[in-house]
């Protein structure tokens, strides 16, 4: 079921992602990875990793919980704000993105989004995931995405022509491929 | 000390919240390309909508004359495709796998470009082979900013009310 992301890569970054893994009603864990699939991460990746840059955090220390959280206002910097060094204040894209999704609250009233056309992705995930609840609720269906075969998927980033669906034309780039790079620009 | 962004986030002060939509209702202008989406679009005119209007192309297909065509409504009344997409916030280009509708749909995407409506395409796929997909979706991506594979039926549905149509 789509409560995974996997960032497109680029160049020979190692490829990123996050894990939305539900532990109750109004709370999840958010396991963010790096990986490489024809090397190990260098030190100097795993460094960063470490140091909280990227799509990572720093962390309380001896805790899982973020160093920058709702409790001390993300650490925003009003002052690197006013002086135009940063337009939302928080550090960091990880943090950027977890202080907008957290502070909706725990349960977000849908009814009053304004999403656009261009939100199907959106729109998407949440009819198959409703789908999928109904179909387990209501005939006991199992969700899909259980089998390991499924799960042999890559981001990848690739330039196709305005006339080819990406779905057929960047088929094998999308799928788990032992021994090759991941498909970049 | 509770900081004020953990404060904001509680029941307590939820309540608080601008409790209304934060946009207007949309008014979307779907049109069926072919005989399939034409079943469907019965099917979803039969639903309660805010601001959605439901058309069939199928006349303006045949003749393929441009602006001036006129599309024709559930019971038949017809309006030209420029008012129904200056009167419109987005238009739904809807078609099966017949590949069929490529001038109304130039014509429809034609017409929303010019006026700056946004015009999204939903190719209705069911169990199609991949290369009737292709061709259905080659009709339509010329003519559309944004253009959906819908497998499942219901999708359509889904789609427009997200849009709060």
């Amino acid at each position: 079921m789509p409560s995974f992301t996997m960032i497109a890569p680029r160049g020979d970054h190692p490829v990123h992602g996050h894990f939305w893994i539900p532990i109750d009603d109004e709370n999840c864990w958010a396991w963010s990875f790096d990986y490489h699939p024809l090397r190990a991460l260098t030190p100097h990746e795993r460094q960063a990793m470490i140091d909280g840059h990227g799509i990572h955090v720093t962390y309380v220390p001896g805790t899982y919980r973020p160093a920058a959280n709702k409790d001390n206002d993300y650490l925003i910097d009003r002052a690197a704000q006013r002086r135009g060094e940063t337009y939302s204040g928080v550090h960091g894209i990880a943090m950027q993105d977890a202080s907008l999704q957290e502070s909706m609250g725990p349960i977000v009233d849908r009814r009053k989004e304004n999403l656009v056309s261009t939100d199907n992705g959106i729109i998407m995930a949440r009819h198959r995931l409703m789908r999928a609840a109904r179909a387990l609720a209501e005939k006991g269906v199992m969700p899909p995405g259980r089998d390991p075969a499924h799960q042999l998927v890559r981001s990848a980033a690739v330039v196709l022509p305005p006339d080819q669906a990406f779905a057929e034309a960047a088929r094998e780039d999308l799928r788990v491929r032992p021994g090759v790079h991941h498909s970049t620009v | 000390m509770t900081g004020e962004s953990a404060r904001a986030n509680s029941a307590a002060e939820a309540r608080f919240r601008v409790q209304a939509p934060n946009s207007a209702p949309r008014r979307v202008a779907v049109v069926a390309l072919d005989a399939g989406a034409a079943a469907l679009a019965e099917e979803l005119a039969a639903r309660d909508w805010v601001g959605a209007a439901f058309w069939h192309a199928g006349g303006l297909a045949a003749r393929g004359e441009g602006l001036d065509d006129f599309l024709a409504d559930l019971a038949g009344a017809t309006r030209r495709v420029v008012e129904v997409v200056a009167a419109s916030d987005l238009v739904v280009l809807l078609a099966g796998t017949s590949g069929h509708g490529a001038a109304a749909a130039s014509a429809v995407g034609a017409a929303a470009a010019a006026r700056r409506v946004m015009a999204a395409g939903i190719v209705l796929a069911g169990d199609a082979e991949e290369a009737e997909l292709s061709r259905a979706l080659s009709t339509l991506r010329p003519h559309v900013g944004m253009l959906v594979v819908a497998r499942d039926r219901d999708y359509a549905a889904a789609m427009m009310e997200a849009l709060r149509a």
